[in-house]
């Protein structure tokens, strides 16, 4: 499992759960299935999500529990999903947000 | 999924999967829709999933909502988890988004479920990567089984805070600090509720013995413990690297990489106040209710509020008046008689009496202080647009008086969480520098779509009706 600089850890050992491949930024890692893609993202790297929608300032979770809309990311080209009510699936894409603005190409 | 219900209830939280059980089990037709991928809402997340080990740290309280979802799954209720209500109307009608389409159901009543949300309180800092709430914390494990392995600090005031920090104990957790935010005279005025209380003596004994052995574990592991804590302040570049408070006139400083907040948890009113129901300012809790009576009803005939959405009350309250809620809508359809109604709610609404002994003694101690929103003026409050405190505070001395009107005039709200972060802010920066009494003050309203919905998903919903065009 590669795992960068995250500040979480999963309690479980990951070898003794059925996991999945989720893919953030283009970097595959291994995570628990049926958990979050925010607990995925935060347990697999201390950065941000996306930037807020008036300032450029970094964002990550706040709430997670659906209120805040700091987790919003791109899956599978799908953009403003909230992380923390989405479920991992096995072979996900995720994006942080692009900035407004900010067309992809 | 059907067109049309008896009834649809939206929340999976305990009071939706109470109400939608007993109304299934009355012969209603039921549909229960959910955001979450499980029920259980947010007290009890992921527990038809949850290990053995994340019950053993969750406690009791946790594992008591097994029961209701064996009950739940057991009853002839159509469950849609996922999905994402963007708009309800007095008349039944919900609409809603679900695996990327967005569709129409109706209901001949709807209860809304929709539990409550911490309080956002604005403090410098409270945007920085690695600042979060308790509870959200609290569903991290409860979701993912994750536990900090960098330092973090707990800050704020009620039981939910010595909750977690107990939570982050048992997970070996390196926590750097727990910071009571609560003022220290506060137990006083508490203290006249406290004959009640003593009638679930029980009950509030397990809550001082929690924070007595969080307090044991804290000086064995050399956590330092600090009371009367003020001016909360997360500092760092890119991400949280340091927390910065006050001690009366000592300064506190803690490296950390997560800080944990909590101040009170409110009724999360969003669609409420969209689909119209009426609401009324309490003054101890300083939050907004909806007017609902002890069986559900609200100022509309179709519309129902059960759980913390009404008042925040715990979990097992909750299931209560989702019960209560479940038999009046049976009553009203003619499928239980009077009779069996009396018979059947009169238990619920003894249980119902007895949960709510505590309730005036803990809102009492953990009422909002007084300070709670002095915020400086450079204090982000609109996390979304960046509005900060002083911007708001000086519409509101021109005499722009209340969050619909600010929000015109500096899009205070109108960002991606439609008021949701920054409307208890807004109100009482209203309430602080206008002279209009807090109870007259409008609310902030929500327009649907509550819920971002993409443009190309509302041009191919599904919602029936006449299309002429």
């Amino acid at each position: 499992m590669s795992k960068e600089n995250s500040r979480f850890s999963w309690e479980n050992p990951l070898a003794t759960l059925d996991t999945v491949t989720v893919t953030f930024e283009g970097e595959p890692f291994e995570v628990p299935a049926g958990i979050s893609v925010a607990a995925a993202l935060l347990g697999h790297t201390d950065e941000h999500f996306c930037h807020s929608a008036a300032e450029d300032d970094e964002r990550a979770p706040y709430c997670l529990m659906g209120v805040c809309f700091e987790c919003l990311v791109e899956i599978d080209g799908v953009q403003n999903r909230q992380a923390c009510l989405e479920p991992v699936f096995d072979g996900m894409q995720v994006k942080r947000q692009r900035k407004v603005g900010d067309e992809e190409q | 999924m059907k067109t049309r219900y008896d009834a649809i209830v939206i929340g999976a939280g305990p009071a939706g999967l109470a109400c939608s059980a007993e109304m299934a089990a009355r012969g209603l037709e039921v549909a229960l829709l959910d955001e979450q991928a499980n029920p259980g809402g947010q007290i009890y997340r992921n527990i038809s999933k949850a290990s053995p080990k994340q019950h053993a740290i969750l406690g009791e309280d946790y594992s008591a909502g097994m029961e209701l979802i064996s009950v739940f799954k057991e009853a002839p209720v159509e469950y849609f988890p996922q999905t994402r209500v963007w708009q309800a109307e007095p008349n039944g009608d919900v609409f809603f988004s679900r695996n990327g389409g967005s569709t129409k159901v109706s209901g001949d009543y709807l209860v809304l479920s929709t539990g409550a949300m911490e309080r956002p309180v604005p403090f410098p800092g409270w945007t920085l990567p690695g600042v979060m709430t308790c509870g959200g914390m609290s569903n991290l494990f409860k979701d993912s089984s994750l536990s900090p392995i960098e330092p973090v600090v707990l800050a704020g005031s009620g039981p939910l805070l010595w909750l977690v920090a107990e939570h982050l104990f048992a997970l070996e957790a390196p926590v750097a600090a727990i910071l009571d935010t609560t003022p220290q005279t506060q137990i006083f005025p508490a203290f006249k509720h406290m004959p009640r209380a003593l009638r679930r003596f029980g009950f509030l004994l397990k809550g001082v013995k929690m924070i007595a052995e969080v307090q044991i574990t804290a000086l064995k592991r050399k956590v330092p413990i600090y009371r009367g804590v003020k001016d909360l302040c997360a500092e760092g570049r890119d991400r949280l690297e340091r927390v910065q408070a006050t001690r009366g006139k000592k300064e506190l400083s803690f490296e950390a990489t997560t800080l944990l907040v909590s101040e009170g948890i409110i009724p999360n009113t969003s669609l409420l106040r969209q689909v119209g129901c009426a609401h009324t300012w309490d003054p101890v809790q300083r939050f907004w209710h909806p007017d609902v009576t002890v069986d559900g009803r609200t100022n509309l005939p179709a519309v129902f509020v059960a759980g913390d959405g009404n008042f925040v009350h715990g979990a097992k309250a909750a299931e209560f008046k989702g019960r209560l809620t479940a038999l009046t809508i049976a009553l009203e359809m003619h499928r239980i008689s009077r009779t069996e109604y009396l018979e059947l709610s009169a238990p619920v609404r003894r249980q119902l009496d007895r949960e709510l002994f505590p309730r005036p003694f803990i809102d009492a101690m953990y009422a909002p202080r007084k300070d709670l929103y002095s915020l400086a003026d450079e204090t982000i409050v609109c996390r979304c647009e960046g509005v900060t405190a002083g911007r708001i505070r000086a519409l509101v001395e021109e005499g722009y008086a209340d969050h619909n009107e600010i929000k015109a005039m500096i899009r205070c709200g109108m960002g991606p969480c439609q008021g949701r972060m920054c409307s208890s802010a807004v109100f009482e920066l209203i309430a602080g520098h206008s002279n209009i009494p807090p109870r007259e003050i409008r609310q902030h309203r929500l327009r649907p779509p509550i819920k971002p919905v993409s443009l190309g998903e509302l041009a191919n919903a599904n919602i029936g009706g006449p299309d002429e065009s």
